[in-house]
């Protein structure tokens, strides 16, 4: 009988190199990697996708399962295994203190029960994960593993890879990812805005997130940008050099607002055009740039939820 | 008899906690869909999952030969009546040629688990021949569009006229003409439809599964099963929600030809993705109203054209249009009035039952002229509706006689005594970006099923043989208090111990006829069959206590534990025989009682008799960078007679409002080419509570007139019928911007930041 009903095998290898074994043997596209398995249950239950015959879990990989803090080449840097729960990371002290923007994307993803099973690689490698873009504006990488080594790829690379290859995923494991911090510095500023079409417990429309610094003279610098919502995330590099050492103007601002409509890529749903995600994406962000364009130079400052 | 916002504090020694509450909350207790029992089956239903097509074959062997298969059933295998629907039985169980929505079903299987169900489904062969699909009522409509029923496809039609509507208009000085649009609700109860079907050794079925009337299902089941209603027993509460959407029989026809086939108790239990596309959903209707005034705001004619899609099948299609077109007039005085109503088949998602039974619809468009008007005119929105408000002894909307009420007037007062009223007008806010605005809006909601429908009631009350107090009655619990109304009404005629009585509802085996728990009519119907049985009740029961004691029967009185003598003076009473005393002299009786429910003598196909009001004021926030609502406070007064069940009453209200805080924000059953997009709860979105106000106050006028016979009112729908157009106008007040289309797509109230919201 089940063999007649086609039941999964679950594999549970204890490293990466037996995973990396697993995979292998079974070959690309005969397995699919579960964590927490709460996208995948909402395609397989949709057919966007069959259920796979082997379903590899990396739950016994320890080192996929920590936050941690290490220096690397002089830099301060946290790391955050795949594995990881979203609900670990908003109760993160050390996420919390560098990387409040990501602390403020878990806590707006579906409710309590689901943020204690999914994790933030899964998040991540759905390509359209709310964390997305807290993350591409402290340029994180992602760090893989290629059957021998670790190595480390930006996150915005990735995407941008992924893109040009319509989607197509390699056999490499994501293992984690890092984040260089950085100190404070006056007039600093971080923000990350989701609107879904509820209050809580939705997928986003539009998820926007922004870092800079706000000189005391009232200038814009070193401001990373990024938007998501419907298609894949993006950083927006247009609206970021246009802002680079300029000084708040409602001409700066409008000419901000047609840059984010033109760069960011919204896809339309049934629920919302395309159009307005990117009229939303410039609202919010333009908007959150106005508020901190009022306070020139002040302590470092989180503003958005 | 008083006015007062309900709350626990207000209600004091009548707020009492729901006899079923803390089984609910610690998820104890047991639901129908929890039952199992030994040998169970598990069955399922195959579904077309086309709109529109000719069915050329159906082959079922593969799934008959699969190991633990025990059964596949088609259209072949029905016994009686290949049909079902409360009004017209035109949907079939099973689909015999043509398929007209993408929830009908072909086959079912009955297997050992719900996995081998789930795999004989995939083996059954359907060739179809895919047909044109028809997705709007507009293209049902058209000359050459394809006939789905024989008859056409138009389901029902309604015609109201009253005075000339001509004149009205060419006497108006302001004419507003608009057209209203409202979403496919889904029901969206927690348990979604299912049952277990139990063959019994004596050749009867009993049946548990969810219904909002047991009877009804019987009959129903009766007629497909060609066997009679007395062979069924149909176990039907407790229910995890239902809303109207359990009224109709869903997975009950399958179940029952499955288990009669196996022989063994079958389980179904729809999963949301089965609930959504099988399921029920409120009508999505097209409101076109044409309303002329007089310079003072004087309605003079007002013209209706409602357009509702009933989707693929009849069920309660018709009696919704009714209600809709008789809605559509409210509360106010119109003398030119003309009503078309046309509720047209689709090859879309059956719409039926659902509370506010067309209502919610006709009154968003209704409300939403007033207020329009009102701007037009220059005039504050609220006395325009004063200008036209009925008063106690007016007709009723279609000119039909109705029970006496001051409703419109006291809630159109009480409502000024929410906090929010004397806020109007104050738009203060946190950033330029977010506006406020503060809206109104009054309704009159119809209760019982309205005339030509039979309508029956009844009730049984008896001493049963352990010494209890037993009523029963054939209405059911789904979770809107009525154990918790029976028992307070029980306590109170007999100022007996909870431990005295026993409370039967929900087993057609069990208890007597007592009509559908539908329509806001339970709470009036069980008031009115009590207070008929009370009396011949103690008569019987002082004169065996008599009997048996020789005390006189004038001294005696029902109370704790027993039958007591009565003192003017509390410490002189006295403890004459216990009830289980009683009973165990085998001195058990009952009285029974059956009428009908209030209806109007006048001869107006659905038109009511008995009606509830409400006013509704809302406050909302706009973010123009989002376009999105927030409802900061809702605040309701209803005028349905006195409060039996505070907390029930409270929790009616509140909860039908954030169904219409659904209604109006979130809530759509997206349908393309006849297919849904929304099929699961992540893309239907109901609120959550981080949606809904915290200030939610309800106030309850229980103030009748003085000669009023038909004592509380039910209020189950009232609560969900009028807050839209109340947040609609209150958007506008916030954004200067009409919206005419519900769910509110915030897309329609974003501005561009800069240039509109900022710099203005």
């Amino acid at each position: 009988m089940a063999d007649l009903l086609s039941m999964p095998k679950i594999w549970r290898p204890v490293d990466l190199k037996e995973a990396w074994e697993i995979q292998n043997e079974l070959g690309l596209g005969n397995y699919c990697y579960v964590a927490g398995g709460t996208w995948l249950r909402t395609q397989w239950e949709a057919n966007l996708c069959s259920m796979s015959l082997n379903l590899i879990s990396l739950e016994n990989v320890s080192e996929m399962t920590e936050i941690q803090e290490q220096v690397s080449n002089g830099k301060h840097e946290i790391m955050i295994g795949s594995s990881v729960s979203l609900y670990r990371c908003l109760k993160s002290t050390l996420l919390n203190q560098y990387f409040p923007p990501l602390v403020a994307a878990c806590k707006k993803i579906a409710a309590p029960s689901i943020r204690n099973q999914a994790t933030i690689g899964g998040n991540i490698y759905t390509t359209a994960g709310d964390t997305i873009p807290s993350l591409l504006i402290v340029k994180a990488e992602l760090l893989w593993f290629n059957g021998v080594d670790i190595v480390a790829e930006p996150l915005e690379q990735w995407l941008i890879t992924l893109q040009a290859n319509q989607f197509k995923r390699d056999n490499r494991i994501l293992v984690g990812l890092k984040m260089a911090t950085e100190e404070d510095v006056k007039g600093a500023f971080l923000f990350f805005t989701k609107v879904g079409r509820r209050e809580t417990f939705t997928s986003s429309l539009v998820s926007v997130a922004g870092k800079g610094t706000l000189t005391s003279a009232g200038f814009f610098q070193n401001v990373t940008l990024a938007a998501g919502g419907g298609g894949y995330p993006i950083r927006l590099s247009e609206a970021e050099l246009e802002l680079e050492n300029q000084c708040f103007s409602p001409t700066l601002f409008q000419q901000i607002y047609k840059s984010i409509v033109v760069e960011f890529q919204a896809t339309a749903d049934p629920f919302a055009s395309a159009d307005y995600k990117k009229a939303v994406a410039a609202n919010l962000i333009t908007s959150e740039l106005y508020k901190i364009s009022g306070q020139p130079g002040g302590e470092q400052r989180v503003v958005g939820s | 008899m008083s006015s007062v916002w309900l709350d626990r504090n207000s209600s004091k020694e009548n707020w009492k906690v729901r006899p079923d509450g803390k089984e609910k909350v610690t998820g104890q207790l047991r639901y129908l869909t929890d039952l199992a029992f030994p040998d169970m089956l598990f069955g399922r239903v195959l579904r077309s999952g086309i709109p529109h097509a000719r069915i050329k074959s159906v082959d079922v062997s593969g799934a008959l030969q699969f190991p633990g298969v025990l059964a596949v059933l088609t259209h072949h295998d029905i016994p009686g009546l290949n049909g079902f629907g409360i009004s017209n039985p035109d949907q079939p169980v099973f689909t015999e040629e043509w398929v007209r929505y993408e929830g009908d079903a072909i086959a079912a299987v009955a297997a050992i688990s719900k996995e081998v169900a789930e795999k004989a489904l995939e083996l059954i062969q359907v060739d179809y021949e895919e047909l044109p699909i028809v997705d709007t009522p507009e293209k049902a409509l058209e000359p050459e569009a394809p006939s789905l029923h024989v008859d056409g496809n138009i389901l029902h039609q309604t015609i109201f006229k009253k005075g000339s509507i001509d004149k009205g208009f060419a006497e108006a000085s302001l004419i507003i003409e608009e057209t209203y649009t409202t979403p496919r609700q889904m029901h969206t109860y927690l348990e979604t439809e299912g049952g277990v079907f139990v063959p019994n050794e004596d050749g009867r079925l009993t049946v548990y599964a969810p219904t909002q009337h047991g009877y009804k299902d019987r009959m129903q089941l009766a007629r497909i099963l060609g066997q009679p209603e007395e062979t069924i027993r149909i176990i039907s509460s407790p229910i995890g929600g239902s809303f109207g959407g359990k009224d109709e029989l869903n997975v009950q026809p399958y179940g029952a030809l499955l288990a009669l086939q196996c022989g063994r108790p079958v389980k179904m239990h729809f999963s949301r993705w089965e609930s959504v596309t099988a399921g029920l959903k409120r009508h999505p209707m097209k409101i076109k109203m044409k309303t002329g005034v007089d310079q003072r705001g004087k309605i003079l004619a007002h013209k209706v054209e409602i357009l509702s899609d009933t989707g693929a099948y009849s069920t309660l299609g018709g009696p919704v249009l009714n209600f809709a077109t008789e809605h559509s007039v409210g509360p106010y005085l119109i003398p030119h009035v003309d009503i078309n109503g046309k509720a047209v088949y689709t090859n879309n998602g059956v719409s039926g039952e659902f509370r506010g039974f067309g209502g919610n619809q006709v009154i968003f468009a209704l409300e939403g002229q007033l207020d329009r008007i009102a701007e037009k005119l220059k005039v504050d929105p609220w006395e325009l509706r004063k200008i036209n408000l009925r008063r106690k002894n007016d007709l009723g909307p279609l000119g039909q006689r109705i029970v006496p009420t001051e409703g419109p007037n006291q809630v159109f007062e009480t409502i000024k005594q929410s906090s929010l009223w004397k806020e109007r007008g104050k738009k203060q806010t946190e950033h330029p970006w977010i506006k406020k605005g503060i809206g109104l809006a009054l309704a009159m909601h119809g209760s019982g099923l309205g005339y030509g429908i039979p309508d029956h009631a009844g009730g049984t009350i008896r001493l049963n043989k352990y010494g209890e107090i037993e009523v029963a009655f054939g209405h059911e619990e789904f979770g809107q208090g009525l154990l918790a109304t029976l028992e307070i009404l029980l306590l109170d005629h007999f100022q007996c111990n909870k431990e005295d009585i026993n409370i039967i509802i929900g087993d057609t085996d069990l208890v007597p006829k007592s009509g559908s728990s539908t329509a806001s009519r339970t709470t009036n119907m069980v008031w009115q069959a009590l207070n008929r049985l009370k009396e011949p009740f103690l008569t019987l029961l002082f004169a065996k206590v008599s009997a048996l004691t020789g005390y006189e029967k004038d001294a005696l009185k029902t109370g704790r534990e027993g039958i007591w003598t009565q003192s003017t003076e509390k410490v002189n009473e006295r403890l004459v025989m216990t009830y289980a005393e009683l009973a165990q002299m085998g001195e058990t009786f009952e009285c029974s009682t059956e009428f009908h429910y209030p209806v109007t003598p006048d001869p107006i196909m659905g038109g009511h008799y008995l009606y509830t009001s409400t006013a509704v004021i809302a406050e909302v926030e706009v973010n123009q960078l989002t376009g999105t609502v927030v409802v900061k406070q809702m605040d309701h007064t209803i005028a349905a007679g006195p409060v039996v069940n505070p907390m029930g009453y409270l929790g009616q209200i509140e909860g039908g409002s954030i169904m219409a805080l659904g209604f109006t924000l979130t809530e759509d059953a997206v349908m393309s080419a006849g297919k849904y997009v929304t099929k699961n709860l992540d893309t239907y979105l109901i609120p959550t509570i981080f949606d809904v106000p915290e200030q939610n106050g309800v106030m309850a006028i229980e103030e009748l007139p003085t000669d009023d016979q038909f004592g509380p009112r039910g209020v189950g729908e009232i609560g969900s019928v009028a807050l839209a157009p109340a947040i609609v106008a209150a958007i506008k007040e916030a954004t200067g911007i009409w919206v005419t289309e519900l769910p509110i797509k915030p897309e329609r109230l974003m501005k561009p930041f800069m240039n509109e919201v900022v710099l203005g």
